[in-house]
């Protein structure tokens, strides 16, 4: 039933959206209608390169977000762990957490070039963010109790980190990973609009500037289904990962 | 000096635990003061007293997570340094002293691990730990799933796995209802009886310290500066094995009951 | 307390260990830190860093206001009737995931460059996490309060005014909090991707023109900028709901 409804709605919007567009209410040369944006799309899966440009943004993104994973829980296991570095760092990152990831893109251009080395870099920075804070929170929120059962158990430092710490982390971490996956696919595009690395990004601002609306169109609709896709399969990790605490 | 003392005590072995002249501050606060108290193999030694005694810091001494201001915490003749392998704490808080992403076995599993024992004989010894405090069938469960008595038995496992010498319990029960805090009063007896454990637990339930304990200390809350933190102790004296109903009726239990009761009305003086 | 100083020897010992680094040294893409103080002190004089600083903070108050204002209409709307709820979650997941930026060609044919391009791109921003965040802070209200209502014989437009609304205050607040944040983020982001105007576009302009003194000073004015409103909304957030006591 609620699916139904939720369907409804979908196809009244659809509905909505092929009337202003039939209806010459709104430009067509900016708004296609949903038939045309949809044919665009199918014809540029099958006759197109529409998957192709689709599987390399989902690279760029994959890429710049695993490095800044692997960082993200090193860096932020290393920091969160010790309370004295926590003391010297926090400041300094707290800081530098609401600059937007995408104000390094003049930096790295400057230091990179145009090069896809760039864009790699803007979105593992960009990204790192996210990953590092949440993993330093986890850390930092260890029940003080466990601290004590470590070492009325004598566990190692590093056996810590692995048993009680890393775990502990985990929920704070895939949140942060999650996040970071969003904004990985941000500076993906943003990566690619900027230089001439292939992608959908670089093709959607193609079709805008040639005023070819439908396959902008069909270009949004697959970025926003790398993004609901990539939120889906994230969470169904978390679920997974984290069935412990549906217990709770 | 402390030489000489070792030759001496070599005459008869050194007590498993022992307290000379033990005190501690918190800032300005003396906590503990001029306490001596040994604990002896195979003894169970009950701690009674009122609230912000230092029942707890008493317990943490023996762990070495926590160091005296003046005086000597001994184990087998030697200072204790910090934690040692053979001395385990069950922690009241139950619930935050487990690890809530590992099963039931996992949890058993980690002392172990922390033990170096091998992975070939893990699986085997937590069955048998799993039998003894009667979780067989909850094994590949979430703490989270199971009820206050049950995640205390855990976490009694988890203790029992390091196989102590000494077992320290703070307050373990005191979350519990009733019924299973005296079926989990029963249980612990017959564990530590059968493993030869000695075991210091600290309460704050008279009955539980006279039923469970062969010694009982009372602790006296802010000692002046000559006065020791001990301000008696009770030898029990009752039959092993003991029993809820029989060993509660017994005019020995009663007669201890009584002194224990007026001492703590008269406000441990 | 005393351990404040800790998180100030971090910054400086990186700007001094910066300043050491570039002296004398001739860069196009890095800058001394005196270099990028003193480019800081020109811009500002001659009105370049003001002009930016209002053109991007107008863009994100107006999306925010935008956006924000919708978002909130529609999750006081969602989060108070389920059926609405149910009707429009479906179209809710579908277009929430479409990434902000991939909207920058579409407002670029609708719109063209300038004010406008960048509103509408920050207001899609902010319109999905207001509206999530107040549907569920209106989910979270006490279910006593509704109990409340029915007993005192409010008319439901009194209830929500007085009861609902007031009692899903602080975490709107928390919300709009990070509204700005994301608006801040995103005018920067199309700044640099498309829109020639603001703090953004003057970084890589600055890039481009191989000025990386002003680089940096734009680029550590917009750090600046982005903690000191995050921490202003705090601590105004701190002060405003500080008796509704709990709410971090």
């Amino acid at each position: 039933m609620r699916w139904i409804k939720g369907i409804a709605v979908v196809a009244a919007l659809l509905c909505l959206w092929q009337a202003m567009a039939a209806s010459g209410f709104v430009s067509r040369v900016f708004l296609p209608s949903p038939i045309a944006a949809s044919q665009a799309l199918l014809n540029g899966l099958t006759h197109g390169n529409l998957g192709l440009l689709t599987l390399n943004t989902i690279e760029h993104m994959t890429y710049g977000w695993l490095l800044a994973c692997l960082i993200g829980i090193g860096l932020g296991s290393l920091i969160g762990i010790s309370s004295t570095l926590r003391a010297w760092l926090m400041p300094t990152l707290e800081v530098l957490r609401p600059l937007p990831a995408s104000s390094m893109v003049p930096v790295f251009i400057g230091l990179f070039g145009f090069t896809p080395n760039m864009v790699l870099a803007v979105i593992a920075f960009g990204s790192l963010w996210p990953v590092l804070l949440a993993t330093i929170h986890g850390f930092a929120s260890i029940e003080p109790r466990l601290n004590e059962v470590g070492r009325m158990l004598r566990l190692s430092r590093a056996a810590f980190i692995w048993k009680i710490g890393l775990p502990n982390a985990l929920p704070d971490a895939l949140a942060g990973m999650r996040l970071a996956l969003t904004v990985a696919l941000i500076l993906a595009i943003v990566g690619e609009m900027l230089t001439s690395q292939q992608g959908l990004g670089r093709a959607i601002l193609f079709a805008a500037r040639s005023f070819r609306s439908a396959d902008l169109f069909a270009g949004v609709m697959l970025l926003g289904l790398i993004g609901l896709c990539c939120n889906a399969l994230l969470a169904a990790v978390e679920r997974r990962a984290l069935s412990w605490q549906n217990h709770r | 000096m402390p030489a000489m003392l070792n030759i001496v005590q070599t005459a008869s072995p050194p007590p498993l635990a022992s307290f000379s002249g033990v005190a501690l501050d918190f800032g300005a606060r003396r906590v503990l003061n001029r306490l001596d108290l040994e604990i002896g193999h195979r003894e169970v030694v009950c701690v009674i007293g009122p609230t912000g005694c230092g029942k707890t810091t008493l317990l943490r001494l023996l762990t070495g997570l926590l160091k005296p201001t003046e005086g000597m915490v001994m184990r087998n003749g030697e200072p204790v340094a910090g934690p040692a392998a053979d001395v385990a704490i069950v922690f009241q808080d139950y619930a935050r002293a487990l690890l809530p992403w590992r099963t039931v076995a996992g949890n058993i599993s980690l002392a172990l691990e922390a033990g170096q024992v091998p992975r070939s004989e893990r699986q085997q010894r937590i069955d048998v730990l799993l039998r003894k405090v009667g979780l067989s069938a909850h094994a590949e469960k979430y703490p989270g799933q199971l009820s206050g008595g049950m995640q205390q038995r855990v976490q009694i496992a988890r203790a029992l796995a390091q196989e102590p010498k000494l077992l320290l319990m703070d307050e373990p029960f005191g979350a519990l209802d009733a019924m299973t805090r005296q079926g989990l009063q029963d249980e612990m007896l017959k564990l530590v009886i059968e493993s030869g454990t000695s075991m210091l637990f600290i309460t704050h339930d008279l009955d539980e310290a006279i039923y469970l304990g062969d010694r009982i200390v009372a602790l006296r809350t802010g000692p002046k500066p000559d006065q020791s933190s001990v301000a008696r102790v009770f030898d029990v004296n009752l039959p092993r094995p003991r029993d809820q109903l029989a060993t509660r009726e017994q005019p020995r239990f009663l007669e201890l009951r009584r002194a224990a009761f007026s001492f703590i009305q008269e406000g441990g003086a | 307390m005393s351990g404040k100083w800790r998180g100030w020897v971090v910054p400086l010992v990186l700007v001094s260990a910066a300043e050491f680094a570039m002296h004398g040294v001739q860069s196009y893409a890095l800058a001394a830190p005196s270099a990028a103080a003193s480019a800081f002190a020109e811009l500002a004089a001659d009105g370049t860093l003001w002009r930016a600083t209002f053109e991007t903070l107008g863009s994100a108050l107006a999306g925010v206001v935008l956006g924000g204002g919708l978002g909130l209409v529609l999750g006081l709307w969602l989060g108070l009737s389920r059926t609405v709820a149910d009707a429009a979650s479906l179209s809710v997941e579908l277009l929430r995931p479409i990434p902000s930026v991939a909207m920058i060609p579409i407002a670029l044919l609708a719109f063209g460059f300038g004010w406008r391009l960048e509103i509408a791109i920050i207001a899609f921003a902010c319109l999905w996490p207001m509206l999530v965040l107040t549907k569920s802070a209106v989910a979270q209200v006490e279910p006593r309060l509704f109990e409340v209502a029915q007993v005192l014989r409010l008319t439901p437009m009194s209830s929500v005014l007085k009861l609902i609304i007031p009692a899903a205050l602080p975490r709107i607040f928390v919300a709009f909090r990070l509204c700005v944040g994301v608006a801040l983020v995103v005018a920067v982001t199309v700044e640099i991707a498309a829109n020639p105007q603001g703090l953004g576009y003057s970084m890589i302009l600055a890039q481009q023109t191989l000025h990386p003194e002003n680089l940096f000073a734009m680029l550590a004015w917009t750090g600046l900028l982005g903690w000191s409103i995050g921490a202003g909304l705090l601590s105004l957030q701190r002060r405003l709901f500080a008796h509704y006591g709990g709410l971090q």
